[in-house]
Parts: structure tokens; C-alpha cells; sequence
């Protein structure tokens, strides 16, 4: 059998099922939709709730103590806020792309994640000595101080963020290794 | 389906017969879900068949079909009938079979084994017409490293050397080099077709 006709048979082959599709794109679309909104949605929330809160507390409290925590809360939410715009930049590329550039632009996204992840850490970092540089210069001057109890419970907010941002490098890590791999593998 | 002369290929070519969304405009979410079924209605069987060769448990396959149709809603957002629809249904397919190996947990030259697992869909009528060539041909197609398997997948539906080279972004030598490789492990695996 020539090639020609080898390739005729195995189209023949291949193309003789004719599977019917029938996915519910409209519902698929809708539950989509709303991911998107609801991501966007506690993304706002909890800007606002750190923005607005600190502002809050700054107002009503009126003390100094107060409003250096607001100035750092506003500080740490914007940086954090743009950061992530800035590094989301040109990872947004419709999915239209052939294979060589979807996989660059896959490349790109896992990296930028990676940066992210690194960023959070630094910013939890300077997060956590900024409240215990607080903490100190506020309960110096009140009282009663809190007991250990009290500063280990707030210890537990940021080993569980540090925990999950640990996750998320181990995944992004694995993820970036596999599509290195593919990288060289489709492409050399 | 409109004909053009595409210049950078020299040659007459079916474009795509969607009307693309003009940059910036409001886009008709009901005009973009009708486009995205009337695309899954004349592709789909091909878009099912290129799942398969990627996937092996009904399922899955059936999850990642559901993921190339999201896309392609997706991208029918940001189209300006860059390439012909055909193109941009298997680019996005083929992407997302992409996908689909490298979050498993495997590494994309690795052998994959056929899996077991039957189909719950197809009848045993339907099986023992269907003829065991297609089964066999299925197994040796996913057993394929996956640059040799993406070549393979878009010959076998019928795509030139041209056409598959604008998929996934490699030459027209490359295709030829891919595709004589893939068939010629093919033919170790099924023997001589007659």
C-alpha cells in the first residue's frame, strides 16, 4: 500500500465515528460568568474590608496609634493592588494563539504566579513585623497587655496564609517543570 | 463557506464565515453563544475525536470537550477572522488538550497506555461495526509522544501540511518531519495496512 493510500485508510478509520456534541454551553458559559464576578467580587471585598476598616478605625478611635496603622494598611492593600495589576500584564492574550504561543503565554502566566506567590511572602513578611511593631508601640501605653494566648490565636491568620502560599509555590514550581518539559519537547 | 485569496499563501482558501466582532463594540452575548454552538455543531465530531486521542476515560473527555467549548466562546470574544474558523477550532482544541496532559501528572513524552475503561456510550452494535482498525488505530494514536500525536490527530481529520504548520505554530518541514515519524510508528504498531 503506498503512502497515499495508507493515509486514505487511516482517515477512513479515524473519521468513520462521528460522535455527537452536545455540550450545555449555556449553562457552562452562566456558571463561568459567575466565577469570574465572584473572584472579582471577594477580590473588592477584601480591599475594601482592610481599606475601609483601618479608615474606620483611624476615624473613631482618634488616636496616633491608629492612624500610622491605617497609613501602613493603605500602603501595604495599594502595593499589593498594583503589583498584581502590573504583573498580570501581557498574560491576558486571547486563547486563539497556535501552539507555540499558547504554550510561551502558558509559560508566562505560571511564571507570573510564581513571582506572585513570592511577592505575597515578602508582603505577609512585612505584613507580620509591621502588626508586631504595632502591637508593641500600642500596648506599651495600655492596658491590660493580652495574654499569650491571645498573641498566638493572631499568629494562627498568618501560618495558615504562609501554609497555603507554600502550596501554591509547590504547585506553581511543578507546573513550570512540566511545561519547561513540554516547551522541550514540542519545540527543542 | 467563503473562498479568498489569502496573499501570504498565494492561493484561494476557505476564511472563516464568522463575522468577527469589531475591536472595542459591545459584544451580542446571544450572537456569541449561537456562533459558538453553530462552531461545536460543525466541528464537534472532530473536536470529540481529537479529545479522544488525548483522553481515554469517557469522562475526562467528556470535560475536556466542555473545556475546548469554553474557550472557544472565549476567544470568539476577541476574533478578527485572523485565520479560518477551522484553524482557530483546532488551535483552541489542540491548546487545550495540551493542557489537559501536562496537568496530569505526566511527563508529555511518556507512553500513555490505553486505558480500559469503555465507553458507556457506544453499543456493542455500533462497536462491532465501527471495526476494530479505528479501536487499534485510537490506542496507537494515544500511545504517540504528544508533538508526533498533535500532527497525526489534525492529518488524520483531514488538514494539509500548511494548515497544520499555522495550528500550532511550527514549519511546513517540521509537520512533514513529525508526521513521517508518527506513521511510521503507526506502522509498527498496527502492521502494514491492507
Amino acid at each position: 500500500m503506498n503512502e497515499a493510500n495508507e493515509l486514505n485508510a487511516l482517515q477512513a478509520a479515524w473519521q468513520q465515528e462521528s460522535p455527537a456534541v452536545p455540550p450545555d454551553l449555556r449553562k457552562l458559559v452562566d456558571r463561568q460568568t459567575w466565577l469570574i464576578r465572584l473572584h472579582t467580587a471577594v477580590e473588592l471585598l477584601i480591599s475594601a474590608v482592610f481599606l475601609g476598616g483601618s479608615l474606620w478605625l483611624a476615624i473613631v478611635m482618634q488616636g496616633p496609634e491608629f492612624v500610622v496603622l491605617a497609613i501602613a494598611v493603605w500602603i501595604v492593600t495599594l502595593t499589593a493592588m498594583i503589583y498584581s495589576l502590573s504583573n498580570r500584564a501581557g498574560t491576558w492574550q486571547p486563547a486563539a494563539h497556535d501552539t507555540h504561543e499558547f504554550l510561551q503565554l502558558s509559560l508566562r502566566r505560571c511564571r507570573a504566579g510564581l513571582r506572585a506567590v513570592a511577592f505575597g511572602l515578602y508582603l505577609l513578611l512585612a505584613q507580620v513585623l509591621l502588626l508586631a511593631l504595632w502591637h508593641t508601640w500600642y500596648w506599651s501605653g495600655h492596658s491590660p497587655v493580652p495574654g499569650i494566648q491571645d498573641w498566638l490565636l493572631a499568629l494562627c491568620v498568618p501560618v495558615v496564609v504562609l501554609a497555603v502560599l507554600l502550596v501554591l509555590r509547590t504547585r506553581g514550581r511543578r507546573e513550570l517543570n512540566r511545561l519547561e518539559s513540554m516547551e522541550r519537547s514540542l519545540f527543542g | 463557506m467563503r473562498r479568498d485569496y489569502i496573499p501570504e499563501r498565494g492561493k484561494m482558501e476557505t476564511v472563516a464565515k464568522i463575522e468577527p466582532f469589531a475591536a472595542g463594540a459591545a459584544v451580542d452575548r446571544r450572537a456569541l453563544e449561537e456562533q459558538c454552538e453553530r462552531l461545536m455543531r460543525e466541528h464537534g465530531p472532530s473536536v470529540v475525536r481529537l479529545a479522544a486521542a488525548y483522553e481515554s476515560n469517557p469522562a475526562n473527555r467528556d470535560d475536556l470537550v466542555q473545556e475546548i467549548a469554553l474557550a472557544l466562546w472565549k476567544a470568539l470574544h476577541q476574533f478578527r477572522g485572523e485565520c479560518s474558523e477551522r484553524t482557530l477550532v483546532f488551535r483552541i482544541a489542540q491548546n487545550r488538550a495540551l493542557t489537559h496532559v501536562w496537568r496530569r501528572k505526566q511527563s508529555p513524552g511518556e507512553l500513555e497506555e490505553a486505558d480500559e475503561v469503555p465507553d458507556s456510550r457506544a453499543t456493542p452494535e455500533s462497536q462491532a461495526s465501527a471495526g476494530q482498525l479505528r479501536d487499534r488505530l485510537l490506542a496507537a494514536i494515544r500511545s504517540l509522544p504528544v508533538g508526533h500525536r498533535q500532527v497525526m490527530v489534525l492529518l488524520l481529520e483531514g488538514m494539509s501540511h500548511a494548515e497544520i504548520a499555522e495550528v500550532l505554530g511550527i514549519t511546513e518541514g517540521n509537520v512533514a518531519v513529525r508526521a513521517n515519524r508518527a506513521r511510521k510508528e503507526l506502522r509498527n504498531q498496527l502492521g502494514e495496512l491492507r
